[in-house]
């Protein structure tokens, strides 16, 4: 950066409230380009804060100039002030009467809270505002005042002469929309009554199509007006078309191909063509200029077609509130988090804390020649600068192995990797050292792709190569195998890189404590993990330092590895003051974790009857710059690409690549969701190849009960293979499908356009960390000085709803009531080792802890109250509040829902009157280790699994190519089900993550940068995308022998979600895609009124 | 020429609103950003900050009623304005939930929470102003408030709950002729 742009960016902005136009335009020519209009600022801001623009010296704010705002009525046209609020415009009952494309417009722009703060002037000003193209076809002039007078333009000239306007600026005050009017006499007059709106003759639409449902950027905008003559001619047809960085204009040329006309296939085929040629789209690289083109032309002919001739139901929620009874409780953290009382940890403040900051690297790849920091350090405000000198431990950083810098000594691998880091007395002064800190970078070729790691010849990232994990599995013969098929599938699925967008971006708090030790309050998965880590790096005990990490805004696996804490550790030892760390949304898309991209290729063979002979799949993983889990997670890709299905032979041949590419690492699905993808990808097409039904498919395939797992190792047995196949069979949803031929799936004869599929997928996936890796278990039970039951784990609260779970085990485990209960999590000084709240498992691990510690915590509590009431300790019993008589009342899970309606007696002994009577503490501990298979079996192979089936309904827009989820059904097979609106929520959750997935999330990178910095061009689903019914099925039921209880269902909901929809989208279009997430230009078909005779009304 | 008298800038003046019902004036620069000073000089952290750039509505308070993302506000567009955050969100009483905050907890209409307070203030300036939202309204109002955990699931259950407790409230309210109101 250059040293002014350096003070631009430190300085406030002074703020200049000009109180008419002549002042306010003054201004702008005094400052010339140091001075902004501004109005809203929703659009600036948002400039300012990703980099697009610097902040100006000057704000001139318009919002003063109040004959410009509002909306009035003139006898030719409707005014609205330049400076009305887009919310203002988007419910004013004239502008929705007589301007209907406008109400749309601005209807589809961003969300009500930011048309409460932007204006139509500033959405005009702009050239790209979505508001445009109904201002456009409606014939709107603007008003501007260029400091002499006002004079108006109309905006299509304003727009067309906008990119090349330079020097004299202009103000606009007002816009003017002449009425659409059928009849002279509809003009209304000064005092004539409210005006009639234009009769029915008229037709418009107005379309914006984004990447998502709602709150999208756009990628085409159209608008679309005209009349029809007595004989169904049309008159006065007006055509603009803008989208993304295009500036809207009028598509004259495809006007007047069809003015005059009638719209039969031959003339709509000519305006589509007019269309293709006159539209002229910016590409970027969310989507081309071709598919900007072929989708304006398709839904600006299919609105003409439609006006010449042209729900959601309710819930079945299987599980669900009423189904579950008063086991569908409040959580316990829900008060404080509908309240805001809530405090996330990077919510704290101390009033001495300094402020940290991390210096990354603008490089994916570059040697570092030199860091100096003196500017840095003389700034005054400043308290620590750090580089690699200052890290007194170990330089490194990783879960299972630490290649990780923590801070870079002589070489950046990606955009992200940390140089410096700095402490100051403010954010501001912070920015300014990070800016003040010379690094002398010498640029390294950027190995972009995993392909580019591979090739001969290419630079090491690290002393043992490009390849950080190769896996290999065969079984069978391969050749005689594939020999053997009737039937071979061959193909290649690609994966994006997906974020993991926790709502709350990772910071913390970290104080310096007076006995010397150190305090870590930030977020994570596994807080003794973080604590050894942090141990190491500053080369002190374990034992000094304490690590809070509940409560988490979300994490997703994302929060399990380090991010910010190395660093403000450092800074608060180094400076002995409490530092604060808070990402910004840029820095966490640059530095954070992503699912990793991968290319599985696979071949896949079956017999003339359907039954899979071989299966062989090849596996590359974008793993980044540094290991953190990424092997891990390929061995998960590897067991997983086998899956459920029963192969006699099988070769796996897996690669986790360092690239200068983002960091990628764990994500909910574990590898998962890459391998079930391509896995069912294959499934659908092998049965299509073969004529039969995709389930019907799975079902011959499918494993046997007794089976060994994929990679041949033992596992715990159940039926929820067979038990979700036949739930999924029996569903409505797919029964549905059964009605629907690809032929038949066109949506009625209003929308042909509209192709509906239903889809399937099977998901057999495994919990705990696998064999071969530590996975350590286990937590403790005491009754506190207070007579509370106090259970300590150190799992961590990030949104799943684990202390509800704790809580509903205990009441059940114990006949307890809430209030006897006091839950401890998230705080290494408090709690004992429990291993890590990831991989599906800590639900599992709390359950089969209260299992062990059940009876020997029983036995001490009611000896202990058998000595108290000098009574024998079989006739008593613990029960809501205290003990009670083994005799009398209800006992077991009868007498917790007693104790919800209140109606248990009293208590022989309370719980506080207990641990006052106690002599030595009652205290009970366990520790184990997850269960696991074979020690023989390959690392990382499972024992347990969850199974699922997942159907959704999906329909296709075929002149947008969007698809859009409709309904879902999950069936569920884990075990019992300890808290059910957890479990629900669990599945939803999952499923709206690979709703993403499948559709709109990708985190681009190019040349080693990411091309998304932030939520505006990250789209993950919001409520719009989410329409529909989510149907979620448990299944319950477990062998007799089973002793493993519940199974994980934290990730299985984020699976399977995503290859349904592939083949939904299948069904709809008959097109397999094979690439995540689906773009729409494979969609998008040529409207078939086109080419045949429709009937016209 | 411009007189100066008038074309001061307006950097030294005082930020003077109210917030959750108490008066405030505080001395800070006139661009910065509510968020900022809801979070950092007010110390209110039931607002969120998350994205910075109106994307996510994780800091959607209500501005004079309307809800408006606080990390794009700035301070001088608050001037004499009311701000209610997430802490002024209460039932009819001190220390009673709002019904919506209620619906919110039995429904589940959350699991991490980060998103809730910014839902919870969208959802209360929605049925402040229409009492029966259609599926397309609640879309529309909550389109700017992103969740990540749920699927929105529970949180369109939570707001139909909500809805349902403002019809009976309102019943009670009209049979006790005291026009009780939601939000
Ligand atoms: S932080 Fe304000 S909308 Fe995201
Ligand atoms: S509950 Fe976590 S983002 Fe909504």
């Amino acid at each position: 950066m250059d040293s002014g742009q350096e003070r631009k960016a430190l300085r406030q902005p002074r703020v200049w409230r000009p109180g008419g136009p002549a002042e306010a335009w003054m201004l702008k020519h005094t400052f010339g380009g140091d001075g902004v209009f501004i109005s809203g600022g929703t659009l600036l801001r948002t400039q300012w804060e990703s980099g697009g623009a610097p902040v100006p010296a000057h704000l001139i704010d318009l919002s003063g100039l109040d004959g410009f705002k509002g909306i009035a009525r003139a006898p030719e046209h409707l005014m609205i002030g330049a400076l009305t609020l887009l919310a203002t415009v988007r419910n004013d009952p004239l502008i929705a009467a007589y301007f209907p494309l406008l109400t749309e417009a601005v209807r589809s722009i961003a969300a009500p809270s930011i048309r409460n703060l932007g204006t139509i002037g500033g959405n005009v000003v702009s050239t790209v505002g979505d508001a445009l193209p109904a201002l456009l076809v409606y014939g709107a002039r603007l008003e501007m005042y260029d400091g002499a007078q006002t004079r108006d333009i109309a905006a299509a000239d304003w727009l067309s002469e906008a990119r090349f306007r330079q020097g004299t600026p202009l103000l606009l005050q007002r816009i003017q929309l002449p009425y659409e009017l059928s009849k002279e006499s509809d003009v209304p007059g000064e005092d004539s009554g409210p005006p009639q709106p234009p009769s029915a003759k008229r037709f418009g639409a107005f379309h914006k199509i984004g990447r998502r449902e709602a709150f999208t950027p756009s990628i085409v905008t159209a608008a679309v007006t005209g009349a029809w003559d007595k004989e169904g001619r049309i008159q006065g047809l007006r055509i603009a078309a803008g989208g993304g960085q295009t500036v809207p204009h009028r598509l004259t040329e495809a006007e007047a191909v069809l003015e005059g006309k009638r719209p039969e296939p031959e003339a709509l085929a000519a305006l589509y063509e007019a269309v293709l040629a006159d539209y002229d789209p910016c590409g970027d690289v969310y989507a081309g200029a071709d598919y900007r083109r072929v989708t304006a032309a398709n839904l600006i002919a299919a609105s003409i077609w439609r006006e010449a001739g042209g729900a959601r139901g309710g819930d079945v929620m299987l599980l669900n509130r009423t189904a579950s009874g008063g086991r569908w409780r409040i959580r316990p953290d829900g008060p404080g988090k509908v309240t805001g009382k809530l405090a996330y940890l990077t919510d704290m403040a101390r009033p001495d804390m300094l402020v940290g900051l991390v210096l990354r690297s603008p490089h994916p790849h570059a040697r570092i020649a030199g860091i100096r920091t003196e500017g840095a350090r003389r700034l005054p405000g400043v308290h620590a600068v750090l580089t690699h000198l200052d890290v007194p431990g170990l330089n490194g950083f990783g879960i299972a192995r630490q290649d990780q810098p923590v801070l870079c000594a002589d070489r950046v691998r990606y955009i992200g990797d940390a140089v410096a880091a700095v402490a100051a007395e403010s954010l501001e002064i912070a920015e300014q050292a990070l800016r003040l800190i010379e690094v002398d970078y010498e640029p390294l070729a950027v190995i972009d792709s995993p392909a580019k790691a591979l090739a001969a010849g290419a630079p090491a990232l690290h002393p043992q190569g490009n390849i950080l994990h190769r896996r290999y599995y065969k079984r069978g013969d391969m050749e005689a195998a594939f020999a053997a098929c009737a039937h071979i599938v061959e193909e290649t699925y690609v994966t994006p890189r997906q974020m993991h967008t926790y709502m709350e971006t990772e910071g913390g708090l970290f104080v310096p404590e007076q006995n010397g030790r150190l305090t870590v309050y930030a977020p994570t998965q596994h807080g003794f993990m973080d604590r050894l880590q942090l141990s190491r790096i500053l080369a002190i005990p374990e034992t000094a330092i304490r690590v809070v990490s509940s409560p988490i805004g979300g994490s997703f696996g994302g929060k399990d590895e380090l991010n910010v804490q190395p660093y403000g550790a450092l800074l608060a030892v180094q400076t002995g003051r409490p530092v604060k760390l808070h990402n910004s949304r840029l820095e966490s898309v640059r530095a954070g974790l992503k699912r990793h991209p991968m290319t599985l290729r696979m071949k896949t063979g079956i017999d003339a009857d359907g039954r899979l002979l071989a299966h062989e799949a090849s596996i590359v993983a974008d793993t980044g710059a540094y290991a953190t889990l990424g092997a891990e997670v390929l061995n998960f890709t590897v067991e997983h690409v086998i899956g459920p299905y029963r192969f006699a032979s099988v070769e796996v041949e897996a690669l986790s690549v360092y690239t200068n590419n983002g960091m990628s690492g764990e994500f909910r699905g574990f590898g998962g969701n890459q391998a079930i993808f391509a896995l069912e990808g294959q499934m659908d097409r092998l049965a299509e190849r073969c004529g039969m039904d995709p389930w019907e498919f799975r079902r011959f395939n499918m494993r046997e009960k007794t089976d060994p797992g994929p990679l041949g190792q033992p596992i715990a047995q159940s039926d929820g293979a067979a038990q979700v196949w036949r739930a999924l069979a029996d569903s409505s949803l797919w029964r549905e499908r059964q009605g629907l031929s690809a032929r038949a799936a066109a949506a009625g004869a209003d929308a042909p356009w509209l192709r509906t599929g239903v889809g399937a997928a099977f998901i057999m996936h495994g919990g705990g960390l696998g064999v071969g890796i530590p996975d350590p278990a286990g937590g403790r039970l005491r009754l506190a000085a207070d007579g509370r039951i106090e259970a300590s784990f150190s799992y961590e609260e990030f949104g799943q709803g684990l202390l509800s779970a704790l809580e509903l085990m205990l009441i059940e485990t114990f006949d307890a009531a809430a209030d006897d209960i006091r839950i401890l999590i998230g705080d290494t000084d408090l709690v004992p080792d429990s291993g890590s709240s990831t991989a599906s498992r800590a639900t599992s691990m709390m359950w089969k802890s209260l299992r062990n510690m059940r009876a020997p915590f029983t036995a001490a509590m009611l000896e202990a109250a058998g000595q108290a009431l000098d009574r024998p300790p079989d006739t008593l019993r613990l029960g809501p509040g205290g003990i009670y008589d083994a005799g009398t009342g209800m006992a077991g899970a009868a007498g917790a829902t007693a104790a919800v309606h209140g109606v248990h007696t009293e208590p022989l002994l309370g719980y506080a009157e207990l641990a006052a009577a106690v002599e030595k503490p009652i205290r009970t501990e366990t520790s184990f280790h997850f269960p696991t298979t074979d020690k023989t079996a390959a690392v990382g192979a499972h024992f347990l699994y969850t199974y699922s089936a997942v159907a959704v309904k999906v329909e296709v827009n075929t002149l947008t190519g969007r698809v859009r989820v409709v309904d879902q059904f999950h069936a569920v097979a884990a075990g019992p089900v300890i808290n059910p609106q957890g479990f629900v929520g669990q599945i939803e959750g999952g499923g709206s993550m690979a709703l993403g997935y499948a559709l709109t999330e990708e985190a681009m990178m190019e040349g080693g940068h990411y091309l998304i910095r932030n939520l505006d061009t990250y789209l993950i689903p919001t409520v719009a995308d989410q329409r529909g019914t989510v149907s979620v099925l448990a299944i319950e039921e477990l062998p007799d022998e089973d002793t493993h209880g519940p199974r994980g269902i934290g990730e299985v909901g984020s699976v399977g979600l995503a290859p349904a929809i592939a083949a939904a989208v299948a069904q709809a279009t008959g097109i397999r895609v094979s690439r995540l997430p689906i773009e729409p230009r494979l969609l998008l078909r040529r409207p078939a009124f086109l080419d045949k005779a429709v009937s016209i009304k | 020429m411009i007189d100066k008298s008038i074309m001061a800038p307006e950097a030294y003046k005082p930020l003077a609103f109210r917030v959750n019902g108490t008066d405030a004036t505080l001395d800070v620069p006139p661009a910065k950003r509510l968020l900022s000073i809801l979070r950092d000089d007010l110390l209110l952290t039931g607002t969120k900050r998350s994205c910075d750039i109106g994307r996510c509505g994780a800091c959607m308070v209500l501005i004079n009623g309307e809800p408006v993302n606080a990390c794009l506000a700035m301070a001088y567009q608050c001037e004499g304005k009311e701000i209610t955050t997430i802490e002024g969100v209460r039932g009819a009483e001190e220390g009673v939930l709002h019904p919506i905050q209620q619906a919110f907890l039995e429904e589940g209409g959350y699991q991490c929470g980060y998103c809730t307070p910014g839902m919870v203030i969208s959802v209360v300036a929605l049925l402040a102003v229409n009492r029966a939202p259609s599926n397309e309204d609640i879309e529309e109002a909550l389109s700017g408030n992103l969740c990540r955990c749920t699927g929105y699931g529970g949180i369109l259950r939570a707001v139909a709950r909500a809805v349902e407790l403002g019809k009976e409230e309102a019943h009670a309210g009209n049979e006790a002729g005291s026009g009780a109101d939601v939000g």
